[in-house]
């Protein structure tokens, strides 16, 4: 929101109240990276005490409704359904149970539980990622350390383009639905109807890139030298710390899992 | 031309602008698919025209970054990027060998990239998930294994039925569109030169229409004088435009045009 | 020192049969207002994509002759560079909007940010331009959700807001309605009391003749015409060029047969008639005064 009472130096520090929100996005990655790595080391226990940490967090963070419904229909969704194929499927020969006409073995039941586990471990960090980190702050955060304006421009543009497009393809749909195509009508039918539609919103979204690359231009986008910004990203000293505590915690974690690997 | 140079030339500021659109023709086109409930994909259009507008760097980020936003919020769809940076960085590397100005060229494009595709989809679901994840084709798959087919002959054709008709379907619409692009607007991108009426027509050997070809003609064969225009190659926001920069230039851009 | 200079400009777009500008001289003085008019496809657009440099550093193609700029030659300078020396509108709103500011306050900071100017001086220089543009109520809006005339507006401002001498703009309101237009020539007006030397390609002639100090009219990629409005106006071949005329012309002209006189000026259709009833000793009704 912008206000009439201006900053010191005219730039807003950008930090929403919650203090694991406000923590810059950086560190908020190097952290849940790490917590991935770790996670790989070690066996199932340790994701498990992991993946608690992170709903935890989660609401902590007043994001745990968000979490659950990204997580549950991906990440758990998805080793669910490993773990029961693996276990039914793979080809093993200590048979535990006869289910139908398939055979659950322990190679298999062992295989799925391998395979569950390295996804719950990566697949819950990365979606703590996505609820925690605002990508319009991680770009600005990843700006400041240096990336250029080109790449940020990317990402922002793409968030807004997608919604744009999309409205722009609902539009059209419903002119289409107007004029009669069936949505329960064989596929092929389905197909032709909605074909021509794609290419002239194509057309369309791409003519319209070289008059906003004029924009950009008449913006100063290819100018050279430092551009300023009026938001800043706070990089604290708690970020500083918690980054610190979590490379150590990967040494540690690496340590112990060559420790226990030479026992 | 040294390789930063070509990456440095691809990624113009048209090509810049044009990645977010790509992205999101991926999204509608697969968001669509979905509503239809049609058995495509249809997520990687907008990374094809990319790859054949701007070559294969611009491609392959296309690609990589439309399924990065997709683990933005499913993060078990991560191992595909590396499947989406690959075959847009293949079809813009054909594309730039001229393939798809020939229907033989473009029908061989469309089983490179379903061979590619399946096989990358194979590997990744073989060696990342063990072999079933949550999609369709997927399904399929783990039917047929209960069925009693060996594993590696199911993956391949339930991931060959998918993408058969999807990649096929995708490539078509994006020579559709870039056929419908007017020349003008081609050859902003590296690769537009391929794909504009006039080269189709120098092509087929008909005489190029007017003074603009004329023009070429002379300045492949001597520098232009140094009083007389000066002629600037596409856009390039790093390239330098002093004058004397741009005859060699044109008359290599000629040449590969006449090609 | 002339805004721009431009001496013997002759372009050819790349892979076009003809040259779209031929030969073109021009001289345009710092604080000048000049209208570039003429039929489509006369070069109007081409010959301001000249003064900003995209022609040739964006379109490419064939160039000869030189444009200078505020001391500046375009040809040798990079195109983001001139970004600060010329400043380009041009007609469809929605396209301006460069697609990551998330409040029209963004919008119109985007371009200093990309300069390289200072926060504090962002802010001022935003709030200064939100305030001449009317723009307060709409600040923390979403740009992309915005209409046509008020998108077109927020560009302008994105624009004004840089400051630089020269300002283009490439026909900026043949996408809005009158009042829209209004606010926008209020603008225009004003970054030219404020020193700017503005180009402006136009349609809407009464506006035109009210408001340049200079018109050019152009013809198949030259100048046929330059000179004040009311010369230009005047002259019989203007309208042969397929130029629309100020409504006071087409007065004027209807007025001849009656063997009235009248100055070559005024060009404003009140002026004209104020002048009409002066000279017939009759009372006009938008002219008289209310005294009876």
């Amino acid at each position: 929101m912008t206000t009439p009472d201006i900053p010191a130096d005219g730039v807003r520090v950008d930090a929403p109240a919650n203090p694991i929100l406000r923590l810059n996005p950086i560190t908020v990655l190097t952290v849940l990276l790490a917590a991935c790595a770790i996670s790989l080391f070690f066996g199932w226990q340790v994701t498990l005490c992991l993946i608690a940490a992170y709903l935890l967090t989660a609401l902590a963070a007043g994001r745990l409704g968000r979490y659950l419904s990204l997580w549950l229909r991906s990440v758990v969704l998805l080793s669910v359904v490993i773990f029961a194929l693996q276990a039914l499927l793979y080809p093993g020969e200590t048979v535990l149970r006869e289910v139908l006409f398939l055979d659950i073995t322990a190679e298999g039941v062992d295989k799925g539980l391998r395979i569950a586990t390295m996804v719950m471990s990566i697949g819950s960090a990365l979606i703590l990622g996505s609820v925690l980190i605002d990508i319009r702050r991680m770009t600005r955060a990843l700006e400041q350390r240096g990336t250029s304006p080109t790449a940020s421009y990317i990402v922002l543009s793409t968030l807004t383009m997608i919604p744009q497009l999309k409205a722009h393809m609902a539009t059209i749909m419903d002119a289409q639905r107007a004029r009669g195509i069936e949505t329960d009508a064989s596929p092929l039918v389905r197909a032709k109807a909605f074909l021509p539609t794609l290419s002239p919103l194509i057309l369309n979204s791409i003519v319209g890139v070289e008059e906003r690359a004029l924009t950009l231009e008449a913006r100063g986008f290819s100018s050279k030298g430092a551009t300023t910004s009026l938001v800043r990203i706070p990089d604290t000293g708690i970020d500083r710390t918690l980054r610190a505590l979590t490379y150590a915690a990967i040494v540690i974690a690496l340590a112990v899992r060559i420790w226990l690997w030479m026992q | 031309m040294t390789l930063a140079r070509r990456v440095r030339e691809d990624f113009s500021l048209m090509a810049i602008l044009i990645i977010p659109i790509a992205i999101a023709i991926n999204f509608v086109g697969g968001s669509l698919a979905l509503a239809l409930k049609l058995p495509l994909y249809l997520d990687s259009i907008g990374t094809f025209l990319v790859a054949m507008l701007a070559g294969p760097f611009v491609g392959a980020l296309t690609g990589f970054l439309s399924l990065a936003f997709v683990s933005a919020t499913d993060p078990t769809t991560l191992p595909w990027t590396v499947q989406a940076a690959v075959v847009g960085a293949m079809v813009g590397w054909l594309a730039r060998r001229g393939l798809l100005r020939r229907a033989a060229g473009v029908v061989l494009t469309i089983l490179l990239v379903i061979l590619v595709s399946v096989t990358g989809v194979v590997l990744i679901r073989l060696f990342i998930f063990g072999g079933f994840t949550t999609t369709g084709s997927s399904v399929i798959a783990a039917v047929m294994v209960a069925a009693g087919i060996p594993m590696i002959p199911a993956q391949f054709a339930s991931s060959f039925v998918s993408e058969l008709p999807d990649k096929t379907l995708s490539v078509l619409l994006a020579l559709v569109v870039i056929r419908s692009m007017s020349d003008r607007y081609l050859i902003k991108f590296s690769n537009g030169h391929l794909f504009t009426a006039h080269s189709r027509r120098a092509r087929r050997g008909k005489p190029a229409d007017g003074p603009a070809d004329e023009a070429a003609g002379a300045g492949a064969l001597q520098l232009a004088p140094l009083d007389g225009p000066s002629t600037y190659g596409s856009y390039d926001r790093w390239r330098g435009t002093r004058p004397a920069a741009a005859p060699a230039t044109t008359a290599r851009a000629h040449e590969e045009a006449r090609r | 020192m002339d805004a721009v200079t431009i001496e013997n400009l002759t372009y050819t777009y790349p892979q076009a049969p003809a040259p779209a500008l031929r030969d073109i001289d021009l001289t345009i003085g710092a604080g000048e207002l000049v209208s570039v008019v003429g039929a489509n496809g006369s070069g109007k657009s081409s010959l301001c994509q000249a003064i900003r440099g995209f022609i040739p550093h964006f379109y490419g193609g064939e160039l000869a002759g030189r444009v200078v700029v505020d001391g500046t030659d375009v040809a040798a300078q990079e195109i983001g560079d001139l970004a600060g020396t010329v400043g380009f509108v041009f007609q469809n709103p929605f396209t301006q909007m460069s697609g990551v500011a998330r409040t029209v306050f963004g919008e119109i900071a985007f371009g200093l940010e990309n300069l390289g100017v200072a926060p504090l001086e962002i802010h001022e220089r935003v709030e200064r331009v939100l305030e001449d543009a009317g723009l307060q109520e709409l600040r923390d809006r979403d740009p992309m959700q915005l209409s046509g005339g008020q998108q077109q507006r927020v560009a302008l401002a994105s624009v004004l807001v840089m400051d630089q001498p020269v300002l283009v703009l490439d026909e900026p309101t043949s996408q809005l309605d009158p009042a829209s237009t209004d606010g926008v020539f209020d603008l225009v007006l004003a970054a030219r009391a404020r020193g700017r030397t503005v180009v402006l390609v136009e349609h809407k002639m009464e506006h035109v003749a009210e408001f340049s100090d200079r018109v050019v009219v152009m013809d198949g990629g030259s100048i046929a015409l330059n000179g004040t409005p009311a010369e230009v106006f005047s002259d019989p071949r203007c309208e042969a060029l397929g130029t629309r005329l100020p409504e006071s012309m087409y007065l004027r002209r209807a007025l001849e047969p009656s063997g009235l006189r009248l100055s070559p000026t005024p060009l404003r259709l009140e002026d004209l008639l104020q002048e009409i009833s002066s000279g017939t000793g009759g009372s006009h009704p938008t002219t008289a005064p209310e005294v009876h």
